[in-house]
């Protein structure tokens, strides 16, 4: 990462205030104050992918060249609305996309400003109820931020459908659904009642699933250590044939170091003891985002594992304070069987001429298109995780 | 030797057809037509017909490049659904005249229109993407039966099902679904009496053109099979609908371009069911411009080069639209007749048959069915409507021999 000082830089000559709320913006994350940050985030609903601690681990090794470039709105001297982005020099995910029907006229020399990373499952401005309009401002200052940093365009990765990738589009943003979360409601009183909820032959068949499969495995809440975690998400990767590259170690060591306090990892252990599967999670507020899988493909080539190791976490969460568990994407049959409900994400994007804004409509009808046509959306099972 | 002549027409690039080609060489403007190919009729009649594959955005605009590099364009124009976006695309390129391309892109994903009106706090129905039976049949049994499930894109007045139980939802599934495009938006059903509401939108400032009163099939197929003008609509009402399209239009990125947006009312709330940046199909347009005196077609190519919208004095006061539809699969017949009865200034009543007597029709449920016909009456008074349709009716006589009798 080229990495600036830790500096904040007010966007003061810029038009420092939109909608109200002053504007800043942040080179790093590390200069800034990790409670007020994820206090803004937990009361906004944000996810562990806006949190401080996330945000830390990317900027200490990150997985390509970024640049740290977070708009912050605050009322007053109270910070009430953030917006975590990256100037992006080079992202494996972002030039992956790039090679999908880019126009040939698109420059692929110039950084784009991304709020914030392909890599997570959830993007876009964060701020609590009361500062709705704070979210606007943001979208503000970002736009602002990349004119001020030269990015060729600017925008938002991952971001949910709903309200606010509503009002992008009504902006003008040129958009692509590129991929799809997954989503279970854990608010049900028992794992009997969630269990109930599936139709009772496709109930009774997951079950034998589980049964079969994970014969002589033991799955347990609980955290490998980090060597493990490594080998299972790279064994898993190469067996996709997706780059390494995209979970380097360095990140995976620094996501599992600032991501401690909220990890919530699931395993599967074999008689011997040895971890042979894995599903990364973290738990901020009330969701649960499993995000990394691993596993050691050489003795489980069908993921064997898999199926207890869901229905495992499923009942936990039920258990515990979890009100969503995110699975993230990919392996959508698998997910939706277990009523899991999809979640579109959408890469947004806009640049300041309107002649680039229509490369950026014609780059993500592409994205789009091939993201459709494929059951995991944007390969995203063979090239993200 | 013989002096050249500068050409100061204003120029138009467009991807259309008959109607529109005749429009703007009534207006007196230089068009140049991209085709896949140009019809030889159409290529004949322009000025510069362009053969050149309209999937491929990259080369089209090079070719589009090319003639406005030697004669600068005005505008870039198209009507139809498909090609929206590339006519949005073009003028953004050339950074001429034309539809805005976002509001393409939004009207042409049904996802996407949800969002859209959703970002700008307007109101609609509950929806849920899916992407398989298992999952749809789940996701309307949390919506609520009747439900309607819905192409994203694609749709070509054939994407949508309404849905009253499990079963249809299955079926819709399996019939809408491809392998290409898995995804399926489902809605809750919205009840209540449709509107057609047509526009024109100029710098952003919307203007209602007309508004007609829409019928819709009941089946599974929600399609339109009439209009009625006056729409039945008080004044107020017919106020908030317009404010309420006026509305949604901005929120889906519209400034300038003509619209045909279908309204449902739900108990007094709008709730916008669909919209496309095209003049409306069958002969709603005619209609349009015998009870309002604006010619979509000639105020869509009056926006693209910012004149004024054309206008005369309405020609009728009253109008029935009806569609012809099946609900068995058969022969149809009818007599092969022009009705005659045009009287002072209204325009003669219209009859436009899709099939010749003899040809195979389906019902308006199955995936192959649709409207194989259509009559048009107009009147100067409500009670003339239903006599002169009927006249018209009795003089076609359609009729389907169901298949195997």
């Amino acid at each position: 990462m080229t990495s600036p000082a830790t500096t904040l830089t007010s966007l003061g000559n810029l038009g420092g205030s939109a909608g109200g709320y002053r504007l800043e913006l942040v080179r790093a994350i590390a200069g800034l104050d990790r409670e007020a940050w994820n206090a803004v985030v937990r009361h906004g609903d944000g996810t562990i992918f806006h949190t401080w601690e996330w945000l830390a681990a990317f900027e200490e090794a990150p997985p390509g060249v970024f640049e740290a470039a977070h708009v912050l709105a605050y009322s007053g001297d109270e910070l009430v609305g953030v917006c975590p982005a990256y100037l992006v020099r080079r992202c494996p995910r972002l030039d992956y996309a790039m090679s999908i029907g880019a126009p040939p006229a698109m420059p692929a020399d110039r950084p784009f400003l991304l709020a914030h990373s392909l890599a997570g499952l959830c993007g876009g401005p964060v701020t609590p109820a009361e500062h709705r309009n704070a979210a606007s401002a943001l979208v503000t200052g970002l736009e602002r931020a990349a004119m001020a940093l030269g990015a060729w365009a600017w925008g938002f990765a991952d971001i949910p459908a709903g309200h606010t990738a509503g009002w992008l589009l009504g902006q003008g943003y040129a958009a692509a659904h590129v991929a799809t979360a997954y989503r279970i409601d854990t608010t049900h009183a028992t794992p009997a009642e969630y269990w109930n909820t599936l139709p009772g032959r496709r109930r009774r068949k997951l079950w034998r699933e589980q049964r079969r499969r994970a014969e002589g495995l033991v799955i347990a809440e609980t955290a490998p250590d980090t060597g493990t975690m490594v080998d299972l998400t790279h064994a898993l990767l190469r067996e996709r044939g997706t780059p390494t590259e995209v979970f380097p170690v360095e990140y995976l060591q620094a996501l599992r170091r600032h991501l401690a306090p909220y990890e919530r990892t699931v395993a599967a252990t074999d008689g011997s003891g040895e971890v042979v599967a894995m599903f990364a999670g973290w738990q901020f507020g009330a969701e649960w985002s499993l995000w990394i899988a691993g596993l050691r493909t050489a003795a489980y080539a069908s993921f064997e594992p898999y199926h207890s190791m869901l229905a495992h976490t499923i009942e936990t969460a039920i258990t515990s304070d979890t009100r969503v568990l995110n699975l993230g994407r990919g392996n959508a049959p698998i997910k939706r069987r277990y009523g899991a409900v999809g979640v579109p994400l959408f890469l947004a994007l806009k640049a300041a001429d309107r002649r680039h804004d229509a490369l950026l409509h014609a780059w993500c009808q592409a994205l789009e298109a091939r993201s459709q046509g494929s059951p995991d959306g944007l390969e995203v099972v063979s090239r993200c995780c | 030797m013989a002096e050249r002549v500068r050409d100061d027409r204003p120029s138009v690039v467009c991807v259309a057809g008959r109607r529109v080609v005749d429009v703007l060489a009534e207006m007196g403007v230089r068009t140049v037509l991209l085709g896949d190919p140009t019809p030889i009729d159409l290529a004949c009649t322009v000025d510069v017909p362009v053969d050149v594959d309209l999937d491929d955005w990259t080369a089209t605009e090079a070719a589009v490049r090319r003639i406005h590099d030697a004669h600068p364009l005005d505008a870039v124009l198209s009507v139809y659904d498909s090609c929206l976006p590339l006519a949005g695309y073009l003028a953004a390129r050339l950074n001429v005249a034309g539809l805005d391309l976002p509001a393409a892109m939004n009207c042409g994903n049904k996802l996407r229109m949800r969002l859209a009106l959703e970002g700008a706090e307007i109101p609609g129905p509950a929806y849920v993407v899916v992407g398989d039976p298992d999952e749809g049949e789940a996701a309307a049994a949390r919506l609520g039966h009747p439900v309607v499930v819905k192409k994203i894109t694609d749709a070509r007045g054939k994407g949508s099902r309404v849905c009253r139980n499990p079963a249809d939802v299955g079926e819709a599934i399996a019939v809408l679904r491809e392998e290409t495009s898995p995804n399926l938006l489902i809605e809750e059903y919205v009840e209540g009496p449709e509107y057609a509401v047509q526009t024109v939108t100029t710098g952003g400032v919307t203007e209602v053109v007309s508004v007609l009163a829409q019928q819709t099939a009941e089946g599974q197929r929600p399609v339109e099979i009439g209009y009625d003008f006056p729409s039945g609509l008080d004044g107020e009402s017919l106020r908030r609908l317009g404010d309420f399209v006026a509305r949604a239009l901005r929120a889906l990125g519209f400034g300038d371009g003509i619209a045909h947006a279908q309204v449902r009312l739900s108990g007094s709330a709008p709730v916008l069911i669909n919209v496309k940046p095209r003049p409306p199909g069958g002969r709603l347009c005619a209609v349009t411009e015998a009870v309002s005196g604006v010619d979509m077609v000639r105020a869509a190519v009056e926006v693209a080069l910012g004149r004024p919208i054309s206008r005369r004095a309405p020609t009728a006061r009253y109008a029935r639209y009806r569609c012809m539809t099946t609900d068995v699969a058969g022969t149809v017949d009818y007599e092969p007749v022009t009705p005659h009865g045009a009287k002072g200034e209204l325009p003669p009543p219209t009859v436009a048959m899709d099939v010749e007597p003899g040809d195979e029709v389906l019902p308006l449920d199955h995936p192959g069915g649709g409207v194989y016909g259509r009559i048009v009456v107009y009147t100067e008074s409500a009670a003339e409507l239903e006599p002169a349709y009927r006249s018209v009716l009795d003089v076609l006589r359609p009729r389907v021999h169901p298949s195997g009798t």
